[in-house]
């Protein structure tokens, strides 16, 4: 019997003291987070004053490349952020929304639509996780989307729970972050002037195939989920999609988005179109690579979204 | 299997509730054998039957040479067993790499890269190998009753927590602890956590982060100052690496309430060269000294033979590491650092009385202390350099452009950040602060008569500092470098 209470004590005190390493690891990782990277400082999305945002662009890469919120600011006169992460997926875009809407209430909100096709690129499901966007989302709902993880079998929900497990690494040179600067601008990151590689030639002048395929249904589900949010809370939506270099398999996303924006009259706003970009006068240097534009490409970008607020939207 | 994956946590936990609560305890030895079994068995099929075609050749080898009567015979079987031993782990070992040495020094087709073995060498073979030529001495010498059961024996040789990089065990050791009854005692699992706990720290926060500054002044060491300094940062790299997990080991083991031999007795304490190797590595010393020095005549010999004998033992040493013309050199100096320690001894002495030197004073020892680590220190390069000529490179910078400013200043320019330079410095204090005070009184026992929360906070800091400080994860953890010798 004593040897039971005593066996029994143990596995008590295991279990408590597990407890409480869990719950402390969590706390201080999100914190150490929080303290360590530039996007989430003072000039971070979540540092903003409350309700004080007018538009928000949301995105991948592709957006914190291409918009400069201050620039429309200048020009139509409404606050921005852009609340962008590298490989944003579908999934990842409707939790950054989630949580951001729930410190703003912007009256438009920009989506830039090169994450609904993340999938029908070289990229699965299985190739983006929340690992690479983990620097971005400090105030995501983590518990939800673990468990969202943890129901549909995928380990991401331990790196969403405790992110030291992705970013012990980058602490290698613990002020690592030091050098990313991706809220120079209301979450614009600025991609330098330009390799000048051969791919920008090739945007201007592509020529895709008439290629069919599905939409990845986890897309599906997010596109529905990202839209009845918006809708509920009445926002305005606006598609955007950056110049980039289309591939053949993303087409079927295109369509859909194409369909969707026409029965529900939402503005989709597409600069893949290479005769809408010659048409802008959009240069081979307006490119940093075949997926970005430079700060140039920025300002074009910026300048055509302010055209397009001013003549549709206002 | 890493010692510092997950997947060796969760193996150890599971061997470990299988151990106190399934097995009878009259054979939980049995299961220990399984769980080394399986655990050597992660490494690879090949290298797990070259451990049974040792265990088993060399079982049969013991058993000859204790059954036979003449002294002739026993000292055959002796040498037979010790040979296959021998062959065994120089082919797997040394084999390719002399023959890629020499196809390149002969200019022969393939750029070096002819292998004879296909096979790397497995896991652990140095350690496993030296236990079992011990055992089969001990038992030749009729010091130690051979064991009879060939599965207890496979536990002796295969021991899961010690057999990838030692302690190097006797026997005597082991036999007693190996097959005893253990019941479970709370002190020894949460004595073995903290050690393993420490280990970790020592390994994943000091020695891994410190292999990065190691490895960028190796691969580019500039100038004298910073040659001598990466030595010394690596003297200290490979003793949190190398005691780190001896630690590990030692922690895993106590969990089982089996106590392995001490390895490192705070080695940067040495007053001497000979004073360091009674310090480091503790167990490959020992066995070098019984079944190498000692056999070939030790020191009750004529002075030349003696440093004969040492310059035999210490080239050994260095074979056994890798046998890379770098490792033989780093052997070769520390047996000329022991002839010249021994042949100027009586000089050394006299100066001290004449110059009426205070040898017990602090600042005296300071000096032997320091001298000993640079001394240290510069074989280590051979020892860690990127093949030999680098390593002269490095010794020639050393003795050409060496300036002390620059020496001091490096500390702050380990190719680290300053934060983490910082941060390398306060662990690296802490971890000789801690070493100094486990010299003095048991830390354990200091712990052990805290209250629970102070206790729950010391480990719980603990982890979280290897959690957050540790090198893991995407790149890895690099491996022990003892793993590999």
């Amino acid at each position: 019997m004593d040897l039971r209470i005593k066996k029994t004590g143990v596995l008590l005190r295991c279990i408590c003291f597990l407890l409480i390493l869990s719950i402390l690891l969590s706390w201080l990782t999100w914190n150490l987070q929080e303290h360590c990277l530039v996007d989430i400082s003072e000039t971070g999305f979540f540092h903003q004053p409350r309700q004080s945002i007018d538009i928000l662009y949301v995105g991948s890469s592709h957006a914190y490349a291409a918009i400069k919120p201050s620039q429309i600011e200048d020009r139509t006169g409404l606050h921005g952020y852009t609340l962008a992460a590298s490989d944003m997926a579908a999934k990842t875009m409707y939790y950054f929304l989630k949580a951001a809407l729930r410190r703003q209430s912007p009256r438009y909100v920009v989506l830039e639509v090169y994450s609904f096709s993340i999938y029908n690129t070289e990229w699965t499901p299985e190739d983006i996780n929340i690992t690479a966007n983990l620097s971005d989302l400090p105030a995501m709902d983590r518990i939800r989307y673990a468990w969202d993880e943890l129901v549909s079998g995928k380990k991401d929900w331990i790196y969403a729970l405790f992110p030291i497990a992705f970013f012990h690494e980058n602490w290698e040179k613990f002020d690592h972050f030091g050098s990313i600067t991706r809220s120079v601008d209301h979450g614009w990151y600025p991609f330098g002037d330009g390799e000048h590689l051969s791919e920008p030639d090739a945007l201007l002048q592509q020529d895709l195939m008439n290629f069919d395929g599905p939409v990845h249904p986890e897309v599906e589900i997010y596109f529905e989920r990202i839209f009845r949010m918006l809708r509920e809370k009445d926002i305005t939506v606006i598609l955007l999609a950056t110049p980039y270099l289309l591939v053949d398999r993303e087409l079927p996303v295109y369509r859909r988005i194409l369909s969707f924006t026409e029965e529900n009259d939402i503005p989709f706003l597409n600069l893949t179109d290479n005769d809408l970009l010659k048409e802008l006068q959009f240069k081979r240097e307006n490119m940093f690579d075949s997926q970005h534009v430079t700060s140039s490409g920025a300002e074009v970008v910026s300048e055509i979204i302010s055209d397009f607020f001013i003549h549709n939207i206002l | 299997m890493s010692l510092l994956s997950a997947g060796f946590i969760g193996f150890v936990l599971f061997s470990l509730a299988v151990y106190y609560s399934i097995f009878p305890k009259r054979f939980q030895w049995v299961w220990l054998l399984i769980c080394s079994l399986v655990f050597y068995s992660f490494s690879g099929l090949d290298g797990l039957l070259i451990l049974v075609f040792s265990i088993v050749t060399s079982y049969f080898g013991v058993k000859l040479i204790s059954k036979a009567q003449s002294h002739g015979i026993r000292k055959a079987f002796l040498i037979i067993t010790i040979s296959v031993q021998v062959v065994l782990l120089v082919s797997f070992k040394l084999v390719n790499y002399y023959v890629s040495l020499f196809s390149r020094f002969l200019q022969l087709p393939g750029d070096g890269r002819f292998q004879l073995f296909r096979i790397a060498a497995p896991l652990g073979m140095s350690y496993y190998s030296l236990q079992i030529i011990g055992y089969a001495v001990d038992v030749y010498r009729r010091q130690i009753v051979p064991e009879n059961s060939l599965l207890r024996y496979s536990l002796f040789v295969s021991y899961f927590p010690q057999i990838t990089q030692g302690p190097i065990v006797r026997f005597t050791q082991m036999r007693e602890q190996l097959f005893a009854e253990h019941t479970f005692q709370y002190k020894n699992v949460t004595h073995g956590a903290q050690l393993a706990l420490w280990g970790m720290f020592k390994k994943m926060v000091i020695a891994d982060r410190m292999g990065i500054a190691v490895s960028a002044i190796f691969d580019n060491p500039l100038c004298g100052s910073r040659s001598l300094f990466a030595g010394i940062l690596f003297s200290v790299q490979l003793f949190a690496d190398f005691s780190g997990c001896m630690d590990i080991v030692g922690g895993c083991s106590e969990m089982f309430g089996i106590l392995l031999p001490q390895n490192f007795n705070s080695p940067f304490s040495a007053l001497s060269i000979k004073d360091f190797w009674r310090r480091w590595h503790i167990s490959l010393s020992l066995w070098l000294k019984d079944y190498i020095y000692i056999p070939l005549g030790g020191s009750r010999c004529s002075r030349s033979r003696k440093y004969l004998n040492l310059l035999i033992t210490f080239l050994v040493s260095g074979f056994w590491h890798g046998g890379t013309l770098g490792y033989l050199v780093w052997g070769l100096i520390h047996g000329i650092y022991q002839i010249v320690e021994d042949f100027f001894s009586r000089c050394f002495q006299q100066f001290i009385c004449d110059a009426k030197l205070d040898q017990s004073s602090k600042g005296f020892k300071l000096m032997q202390k320091g001298c000993t680590l640079i001394l240290v220190s510069f074989a280590w390069i051979f020892f860690r350099g990127n093949g030999l000529s680098a390593a002269i490179n490095m010794v020639k910078l050393i003795f050409t452009d060496f300036n002390f400013v620059l020496f001091i200043r490096n500390i702050y320019h380990v190719d680290l950040s300053p934060t983490y330079t910082w941060f390398l410095l306060v662990a690296t204090a802490v971890m000789f602060s801690v070493e100094s005070l486990h010299q003095k009184t048991s830390i354990r026992d200091l712990l052990d008569r805290q209250p629970l929360p102070v206790r729950w906070s010391v480990y719980l800091t603990g982890i979280l500092v290897v959690l957050l400080m540790g090198k893991y994860g995407i790149d890895g953890t690099a491996m022990f470098r003892y793993a590999s010798y």
